[in-house]
């Protein structure tokens, strides 16, 4: 590939499209093959029906691909990597080749707190240093067999550097937490996904979220003895026992669905529908604790004991369904703009203690917007917005979910490089992909209706930075 | 075989790659056991008795031996427009029938459960990077088995319990292993692989609050249990789970088309589940007191282990395999992060494995290895119950050449089964306040089998 061509997989490549308008190319496809639509809905149907719930992942929090979130995740209708995977696994049949991408990314939020009468608070919030896999590939490629090609097959493995996974719950709703912003990106991530392309116009997909549920009981002793009580009281001693808890666990592999529909409605054209499960990842056990009363001379001789049956339940990550419409305009070759309108369950939402908030949660409306021009030399830039307002009303009571509504822009530049001499070990077409993102959260002010009861008024806000790089190999 | 040109020098690559190979070499980390482990891998190694380490050449190379990664097996099934890229797809059960025996009493059996779930595994013939390298010197594998209802299984028991640690849960976990190898020298190739695992750290910090009232009723006083409501509970718990990586670094030799030689070696590995528990534990408002302990597991103990194999094809059609290998068992920790005491011995494992090609597209497999117990006899408190085992397998492939409909390519079934005769053992106790005094005896049988397709593309 010579500079300035077009780079594989992408929409600026009009190779295999016809040039025929919407209308006359919609229709006689429609009546050769109703099944499309029956198959889709058919799909969607499934899933909806029994919808499995699982991890949400660092997708859902940040973005993930460099194209992606540089043109501020408004991707349901442009998907045509391996992040379609997330956005719109229907994406994944538009390209025809393979690629491999490896990416990194970074992102630190800065958020503060103001109590009235306190200084502020900056809480302690981790950043997230991360590594990324993708893999897009047509199985007619992969095998040499045409008969698949109409199939792609994508896969997403997102691995935070330091960790697999980090949960912090709570004890109580009145912590003043910055819900989305502790541990959501703090999780691994396995997407895979399938899609079809059933006709020039037209392709299906769905995907699943891998990840997987920890059941843990536990089972522990605390004695109760006099001897050992009074002197703990008295500040002391020490009252821990050399305890030896049973404990168990069981980690299970769940999926949750991703299912989308690609529609080149013309050629200047893309439209795209996703729907995404609600997910969370749950820990499940049991805390039970035996109690022993022992006598006063502390000896092991019991007189009285009991157990204190205590379950555990905790939500990790929770995502709520999602249905995202997109389209995609391509006015000019060298142009592309993306709008996507995203509407988000969050009404149905679970705090990590497994408790609805007294006050319920709002359904949000996200608007998306994108943007990729492509110069003659062959760099493409890119650059998008969201508006995401936040599913949390004002807390005027006991509880402290911290968020506000948030502005992102985001900015990116890509280019593909047809062979790169110094790299000795590649020889086939590399693209290169950067992209910052910048978050900001709008001043927010939760008015307390009864200080005494419930602390004083809160102020937050702060921003968020995100960057990241990639290299995509195309084979 | 191929024969090819000795290079005259080292490329920096290739030096680099070395030098890497050479410092995991030096640090080896942690990992996990598995049901690979404890039976074996793949149709053709597990039926071959695992003596695969000079054989290892599919995608259970990433555990037997990565070198051999670099030597694929191809069959000289040779067809249009190679890939050079293998998809295996298998499907293993396992069932163990143990016992134990208390003196003047019937044999109990004891249940822990069959071992089934599927697996995939891919391999890529050696590449050349397009010409990059002078010859195709890099060899990349994928292994992964995933058990049917757990991703991940252990349960805390105590030594004293009277267990078989190998079997309780050690074929619990799923198992994800990538191998790279690199000839290094023509007819030479050194390989590496990562077993995957993680690290988990739990605290769980919070309140309990018991009311006078449910501490007092007739619930807790006749049962001994008091269930509490949710709103009583408020354990907050910080979970941090972190990645593990174990080497497996191996090294292959073909001097000639008819002998085969490899080493290979496997890092300590076992899970390490550790934290903080401590509820405040609130009495009616009359007494509180943190119940905190700490705790430390450990879990899937494998010792580190060096194989070293030698495969002999005195004829086209007849390969046979002989592996030993030696186990560092006295490194055990038990459950509670402590060596049992006395401690586990070092052992040494045989492995042999003879494969017959018979008309071309059909092969008969035939192995055994001895499993000598790590255990020492449980005089004392302490009850690991494990037995030496001798193993036999068998098992056959048959290569379909033709398969119909638009898959032209050759499609390898196989299939294979194992017998675990688990020699009866006998635990004499000292003391007589044992409740297990004066001893015990088990035994027991363990059957395996697995059915595999291959896909070469």
């Amino acid at each position: 590939m010579k500079r300035g061509e077009r780079r594989p997989g992408r929409p600026f490549r009009s190779k295999g499209m016809r040039s025929s308008s919407f209308l006359p190319d919609l229709l006689p496809c429609l009546a050769i093959h109703p099944r499309a639509l029956v198959i889709l809905f058919g799909l969607a149907l499934a899933f909806w029906v029994r919808i499995p719930e699982s991890f949400a992942n660092v997708a859902d929090s940040l973005g993930i691909g460099a194209r992606a979130v540089s043109m501020g995740g408004a991707y349901t209708a442009l998907a045509d990597d391996f992040s379609a995977v997330f956005y719109n696994p229907a994406g994944l049949a538009r390209s025809e080749e393979s690629s491999l991408t490896v990416g990194g990314l970074w992102a630190k939020p800065w958020l503060y707190l103001r109590e009235e009468g306190l200084p502020e608070d900056h809480p302690h919030l981790y950043a997230t240093g991360a590594a990324y896999l993708g893999v897009a590939t047509n199985l007619g490629h992969l095998t040499g067999f045409h008969q698949l090609k109409p199939w792609t097959l994508g896969v997403c493995l997102y691995l935070p550097i330091e960790r697999l996974l980090l949960a912090d719950i709570p004890n109580q709703s009145s912590e003043k937490r910055f819900i989305f912003y502790l541990d959501d990106t703090q999780v691994l991530a396995i997407l895979v996904g399938l899609s079809w392309k059933l006709t020039g116009w037209l392709s299906l997909g769905v995907s699943g979220n891998f990840l997987a549920d920890l059941r843990a009981p536990n089972e522990a002793v605390a004695d109760v003895d006099l001897v050992t009580v009074l002197p703990y009281l008295a500040g002391i001693a020490d009252l821990r026992k050399d305890v030896r808890p049973r404990i168990m666990r069981d980690a299970e592999l769940k999926a949750a669905p991703i299912v989308g529909m690609q529609v080149r409605a013309a050629e200047w054209l893309f439209l795209g529908i996703t729907y995404r499960g609600k997910i969370y990842g749950e820990t499940v056990g049991t805390q039970d604790i035996l109690l022993r009363f022992t006598d006063f001379s502390g000896h092991s001789s019991t007189t009285l004991q009991t157990t204190i049956l205590a379950d555990i339940h905790y939500i990790h990550y929770w995502k709520p369904h999602q249905v995202s419409l997109g389209a995609a305009l391509l006015p000019v070759q060298s142009l592309r703009l993306a709008l996507d309108l995203t509407w988000a369950d969050w009404s149905d939402y679970l705090d990590p203690m497994w408790y609805r908030p007294a006050e319920p949660f709002r359904d949000t409306w996200t608007p998306r917007l994108g943007v990729e021009y492509g110069f003659e030399s062959g760099i493409l830039l890119r650059a998008g917005y969201a508006f995401q307002p936040s599913p949390v009303p004002e807390q005027t009571q006991e509880s402290n979910y911290l968020d506000s509504d948030k502005h992102v822009f985001s900015a990116g530049i890509g280019y593909t490089f047809s062979r790169v001499p110094w790299l000795i070990v590649w020889k086939k077409p590399l693209t290169v992909d950067g992209y910052v993102q910048y978050i900001q959260l709008n001043r927010r002010t939760y008015h307390k209706e009864n200080p005494d009861l419930y602390g004083n008024d809160l102020t937050l806000g702060g921003h968020l930075f995100h960057g990241g790089l990639s290299i995509t190999l195309h084979y | 075989m191929t024969t090819r040109a000795i290079s005259p020098c080292l490329h920096p690559s290739r030096m680099a790659l070395l030098s890497l190979v050479a410092c995991l070499l030096l640090v080896p980390r942690l990992g996990l056991a598995s049901m690979v482990d404890l039976y074996g891998w793949g149709s053709r190694a597990s039926a071959l008795g695992g003596a695969f380490t000079a054989l290892a050449d599919d995608f259970t190379a990433v555990y037997y031996n990565p070198a051999g990664l670099m030597y694929p097996r191809t069959l000289e099934t040779a067809f249009p427009n190679r890939k050079g890229i293998q998809f295996d797809f298998g499907y293993v059960y396992g069932e163990p029938r143990l016992y134990v025996q208390d003196p003047n009493k019937r044999r109990q059996a004891e249940d822990y459960g069959s071992t089934t779930g599927p697996y995939l595994g891919i391999t890529i013939d050696p590449v050349d990077f397009h010409g990059t390298f002078r010859r195709k010197m890099f060899a990349f594998g994928l292994g992964l088995y995933l058990p049917v209802d757990h991703l991940l299984y252990y349960g805390r028991y105590f030594p004293e319990e009277r267990r078989y640690p190998f079997f309780y849960d050690y074929s619990m976990r799923f198992v994800l292993l990538p191998g790279i190898a690199v000839e290094v020298l023509p007819r030479l190739s050194l390989g590496l692989g990562l077993q995957m695992l993680a690290r988990l750290h739990t605290d769980t910090l919070g309140t309990v609050h018991v009311s006078l009232d449910r501490l007092l009723s007739q619930e807790a006083l006749i049962t001994g249990r008091i269930p509490l409501e949710r709103e009583n509970v408020r354990l907050g718990e910080f979970e941090d789970l972190t990645l593990n990586l174990a080497p497996i670094i191996g090294v292959q030799y073909r001097p000639t088309p008819w002998i085969r030689f490899g080493l290979v070696y496997r890092g300590e590995n076992y899970v390490n589940d550790f934290g903080l528990t401590n509820p405040i534990i609130n009495l009616g408002d009359i007494l509180a007191f943190e119940q905190g302990y700490q705790f430390k597991f450990v879990r899937f103990f494998t010792p580190h282990q060096v194989f070293l194999g030698i495969a002999w094809l005195p004829a086209p059609k007849l390969t046979v395999s002989l592996d030993t290998g030696w186990l560092d068992w006295s490194d055990f920790h038990d459950i509670e992060a402590s060596k049992p005491d006395p401690s586990f011995r070092d052992t040494w494992m045989p492995r042999l494995g003879a494969e017959y090609r018979w008309k071309e597209v059909w092969f008969f497999r035939a192995g055994y290895f001895y499993y000598a117990s790590p255990v020492p006899e449980q005089k004392g408190v302490t009850n690991f119950l494990d037995n030496d085992r001798h193993v036999f397998s068998t098992g056959l492939e048959w290569i379909w050449k033709d398969p119909p409909g638009f898959w032209n390519k050759p499609v390898h079934l196989s299939a294979y089964l194992q017998y675990h005769a688990v020699v009866e053992r006998h635990y004499s106790k000292t003391d007589p306040r044992d409740p297990f005094y004066p001893g015990y005896s088990f035994g027991g049988q363990i059957l395996m089998g697995g059915l595999q397709v291959s896909v070469p593309l």
